[in-house]
């Protein structure tokens, strides 16, 4: 269960609805459940397997401020089953979780006092809900949910939690397609968040691994909190400490009861299914669950930057450099060449960074480019990541790396490099339809964050009749130093250098 | 591919009854009884051309698309120990050199502005080329495939920024403490000379020429030395002619040398390698040595695993360490079995001050399913998991292709698709007991430790002879 979910980055191709001849696409067949669930089904049957995701219209974003990582930790929290899953008795369940809720909002509050907090009572909260939490765990059954599906044969079981959505992963045998329905449909209309505080640990060391103890995960969580002054995609998705620390089971519920509803969820079957089959058992496990009326998406806006912003992170690790440069959503029509110019620039061993940074002046052993971080559904960043190569400082790599995007700004690219990338996501989509989880995943994504799973296919039609000075365009528009954001990770000026190999 | 029926879905009846009747919730939801899986996988052709080269060939016409993997018997294990980087930068330079015939420019632009790629690698026991694009481009990519594979040139321009690239990866390689973690519990196990254990450094790149990737390639690269798997959409006596246009008269030059690798001496005694960094979160690895490839216990081990630290959302570990304690957010346990002895493992990561918490809680794991058979439940969940998520073996055509050319490579008998899941479904709780006794020791163990040491729980002293370590 990963904080974040690392698209293929050409599918991170954000396009307004184009006016092109309707290109070639898939026979997906969309339905929506009249309680405003949204299905997509696709047929392949190569094999007796089918990939499921579902994906809710929630994430990071809707997290407040002071209950930083609630949308993460509740995705956790779902896997830990339901009345009927993972309970010996739920009635007796309750009484001791009711229980552990109100200890460990006493203790929460108690912490929160600061100095002034009284540490003999903590302890003594900490041991009463340590009692709670095993006479609790006499009622129920260990990650039966989990059991459940491994015992069938699922593979790729996970979730993931990203700063627009949340998504929800599985593949099983495809004549075990009733047990999905019947766990699933379960599972998002009866959660019990049981185990939270044990699970709320479980988060702070996935929070210690990728955050904390990891340069990359550290420099990212600095470099966008850098670049967003207001709106939450400068949040870490994951949580800051201090706030997982305070976050309740409560919290996780009201959160569920908000946000979890069917009116906000796309599922997408791929593979070895009878549509009409499954249309029915949709309607027959789902269509019962009640829609409910759904809060706006209204975080606070970004103001527009106006000067470069720089950050420092000292760390023990070799330099890695981070530059974002805010551009508008997924809905602006300016997305589809903003994609196209990451691609130029990063995208296989002809791109522009290849060829010039990491071969020809040989000053970055990795520099990559992608459109829209950490999310699509709002105003993001053109984001570039680099980590130099010996000897060269992270600062010279930032100024070639610059001067890359002003050649694009100097003179538009050339015919044979919008040819390229054309045919590089004509052949990658095709690809991708190789593997029912990327087709799944594929389509709940494109109709979550754009409102339509052909997305991509439109996007293939827009990138065949772009105009390279379309590139030139938006690189002047958007790839402005004012309008840059640049976070480096060094080591400590003292230890620097050393006796490293 | 034959899957039994399955069981009455009543499970772990014992435990469910007590719910039952009494109160308002009927557990667990009640499941229906699923058909029987019905399935026959395709099989890939096995063919040879004139030379020697094995072929492995399905037709697939779902997708526009051609897919080729190469299987070379090489192998960074036959690196010379001076120059242990070889086998690695024989494989990037294959692809970034670019071949005889085109330069490395227009090798990639060529592949590029078709949007089909050509990806070359080298692992412990192996060395790969793989090659894919649109079928409408298979000419062209059967043509860069068959000269990557046995033309490359080299280039020592290029040679010169993957040696800069792999010394560039020797400076990072202590930046992520579960990095460290892992490449160096093989490296105390198999020590810094043996080829499981050693690593690239920046002496041996630097002594590494040209002449020497062009030897390797020439000792290795061969057709009697080389399989390959072939999938997609085209007609396979087609497929057949234009490869053996291509590669069938390809020879090797010279006689054919075997290679071997010293013998592992698979015995460890129980310590404590301490690596100290300033980390909120500990990583910890404890492994010994473990099975070999065609081992007879493999399919007792496997499924003692699985219940011990391998099924990834259900195992021991995981509800003990992660469910049941919240100390990680990772615990598994793992197991490699390359030709000669390998290696199992347990990793996972907790804050500093629950480190010899874990420990403790890891050890009595080990302890406890070595000392008590474990129980049907658990073995019929590890039986069933295995034998019902064999067929994702069968995903994809490419996938089926290329896992019948490995299976010949690594000398697996012909009926061991067949034969794995009737032979998971045979283990008995006994099997599984004496596997543990037989193959888990924790006297052996040698525990793996980045972390900063003065904010640990309880000292390390309490788990072995504690030995201290450089990052290097």
């Amino acid at each position: 269960m990963a904080p974040f979910l690392a698209f293929l980055l050409i599918l991170l191709s954000p396009l307004p609805w184009a006016q092109q001849p309707a290109p070639d696409f898939p026979p997906v067949q969309r339905h929506v459940l009249k309680n405003g669930l949204t299905v997509l089904l696709l047929e392949r049957h190569h094999a007796p397997l089918i990939a499921f995701r579902v994906y809710f219209k929630v994430g990071a974003v809707e997290d407040q401020p002071g209950r930083s990582g609630l949308a993460h930790l509740f995705e956790h929290m779902i896997f830990k089953g339901t009345r009927l899953l993972n309970s010996k008795n739920y009635a007796k369940e309750k009484i001791y979780l009711d229980q552990i809720e109100t200890v460990a909002q006493q203790m929460i509050e108690e912490e929160n006092k600061g100095r002034a907090a009284d540490a003999r009572q903590i302890q003594s909260l900490r041991k009463q809900l340590q009692e709670l939490q095993e006479k609790h765990s006499r009622w129920m059954v260990e990650d039966e949910y989990e059991r459940l599906y491994q015992e069938h044969g699922g593979t790729g079981f996970n979730a993931h939690t990203a700063p627009d959505y949340t998504s929800y992963e599985i593949s099983l045998p495809s004549h075990k397609l009733p047990l999905w329905m019947i766990l699933e449909s379960d599972r998002f209309q009866n959660p019990v968040l049981r185990e939270f505080y044990k699970e709320r640990d479980v988060v702070m060391e996935e929070r210690r691994m990728g955050y904390e103890s990891s340069p990359g995960g550290k420099l990212w969580e600095v470099f966008i909190s850098q670049a967003f002054l207001a709106h939450p995609y400068g949040q870490p998705g994951i949580g800051w400490m201090s706030d997982l620390k305070r976050l309740t089971r409560t919290d996780a519920e009201e959160f569920f009861r908000k946000y979890y509803g069917p009116n906000n969820a796309t599922v997408a079957l791929v593979g070895d299914i009878q549509p009409q089959k499954t249309l029915e058992l949709f309607r027959k496990y789902f269509e019962g669950i009640p829609a409910r009326p759904l809060p706006g998406r209204t975080p606070t806006e970004e103001p527009p930057q106006e000067g470069e912003r720089r950050a420092m992170v000292y760390f023990q690790a070799e330099p890695l450099l981070e530059m974002g440069y805010h551009v508008p959503s997924i809905h602006h029509p300016d997305h589809p060449a903003l994609e196209a110019t990451a691609e130029l620039l990063s995208s296989g061993r002809t791109s522009r960074f290849y060829r010039n940074l990491i071969e020809g002046k040989k000053m970055a052993s990795q520099v990559s480019a992608y459109t829209q971080w950490p999310g699509v559904l709002y105003p993001g960043l053109f984001l570039i990541d680099a980590a130099p190569r010996r000897p060269h400082a992270p600062e010279k790599l930032e100024e070639a790396i610059e001067e890359e995007l002003e050649n694009i700004q100097k003179d538009p690219p050339a015919v044979w490099e919008m040819e390229k990338l054309a045919n590089q996501l004509e052949a990658d989509l095709t690809r991708r339809m190789k593997s029912n989880e990327g087709m799944a995943e594929l389509l709940a994504h494109y109709q979550t964050i754009a409102g339509d799973w052909r997305y991509p296919w439109f996007f293939k039609e827009k990138l065949r009749a772009m105009k390279p000075q379309e590139i030139q365009r938006v690189a002047q528009k958007y790839l402005r130093p004012e309008n840059k954001t640049t976070a480096i990770l060094k080591r400590p000026p003292e230890k620097q250098e050393g006796d490293r190999p | 591919m034959r899957a039994r029926r399955l069981l009455p879905l009543v499970f772990w009846s014992g435990v469910f009854l007590i719910g039952i009747g009494t109160f308002a919730y009927a557990l667990p939801p009640k499941l229906p009884k699923f058909p029987e899986l019905k399935f026959q996988p395709p099989k890939a052709l096995r063919t040879k051309l004139s030379n020697g080269i094995v072929l492995y060939l399905l037709e697939d016409g779902e997708l526009p698309l051609l897919q080729i993997s190469a299987t070379i018997r090489a192998g960074a294990q036959y690196d010379p120990p001076e120059k242990i980087g070889l086998g690695e930068l024989l494989a990037r330079t294959q692809r970034t050199g670019g071949t005889k015939k085109y330069d490395a420019e227009t090798l990639n632009r060529k592949l590029e502005s078709l949007g089909a790629s050509i990806e070359t690698g080298m692992d412990l026991e192996s060395a790969g080329v793989s090659a894919s694009a649109l079928s409408k481009d298979s000419d062209l990519l059967l043509e860069l495939f068959a000269q990557v594979l046995t033309e490359p040139s080299f280039d020592s321009k290029k040679l010169e920024i993957e040696r800069a690239q792999a010394l560039e990866e020797v400076r990072r390689r202590n930046d992520e403490p579960r990095a460290i973690a892992s490449r160096e519990l093989p490296r105390e196990l198999y020590g810094k000379d043996h080829p499981y254990g050693w690593r690239k450094e920046s002496q041996t790149l630097r002594s590494i020429r040209r002449k020497d990737l062009l030897r390797y390639h020439r000792r290795f690269f061969r057709p009697e030395n080389t399989l390959l798997a072939v999938s997609g959409d085209f007609q396979a006596s087609e497929m057949m002619k234009a490869l053996e246009k291509l590669l069938g008269s390809w020879r090797g030059k010279g006689r054919s040398q075997p290679a071997a690798v010293l013998p592992v001496q698979p015995r460890a005694a129980r310590r404590v390698i301490l690596y100290e960094k300033p980390v909120t979160q500990s990583a910890i690895r404890m492994g010994h040595f473990g099975l070999k490839r065609h081992h007879p216990d493999h399919f007792s081990f496997e499924v003692l695993n699985d219940i011990l630290g391998g099924n990834p959302f259900s195992s021991r570990l995981f509800a003990n360490i992660r469910s049941r304690q919240g100390l990680a957010y990772y615990a598994a346990s793992r197991f490699t079995e390359p030709s000669d002895w390998g290696t199992f493992f347990i990793a996972l990561g907790t804050k500093n001050s629950t480190a010899a918490r874990a420990i403790r809680a890891v050890l009595a794991e080990l302890e406890k399913i070595r000392r008590e058979p474990v129980s049907a439940s658990e073995l019929r969940l590890a039986k069933e998991s295995l034998a019902n998520s064999f067929v994702f073996n069968y995903s994809d055509s490419h996938q089926i292709t290329t896992q019948q050319m490995q299976l010949e490579y690594y000398g697996f008998p012909e009926d061991y698709l067949n034969t794995y899941v009737p032979k998971i479904k045979a283990v008995t709780r006994r099997q599984v007991l004496e596997a543990a006794q037989k193959h888990l020791s924790p006297e052996e163990l040698v525990l793996l430790v980045v972390t900063d040491p003065k904010q640990l729980d309880a000292s390390l002293e309490e788990f072995g002879r504690v030995e201290g370590r450089q990052p290097d």
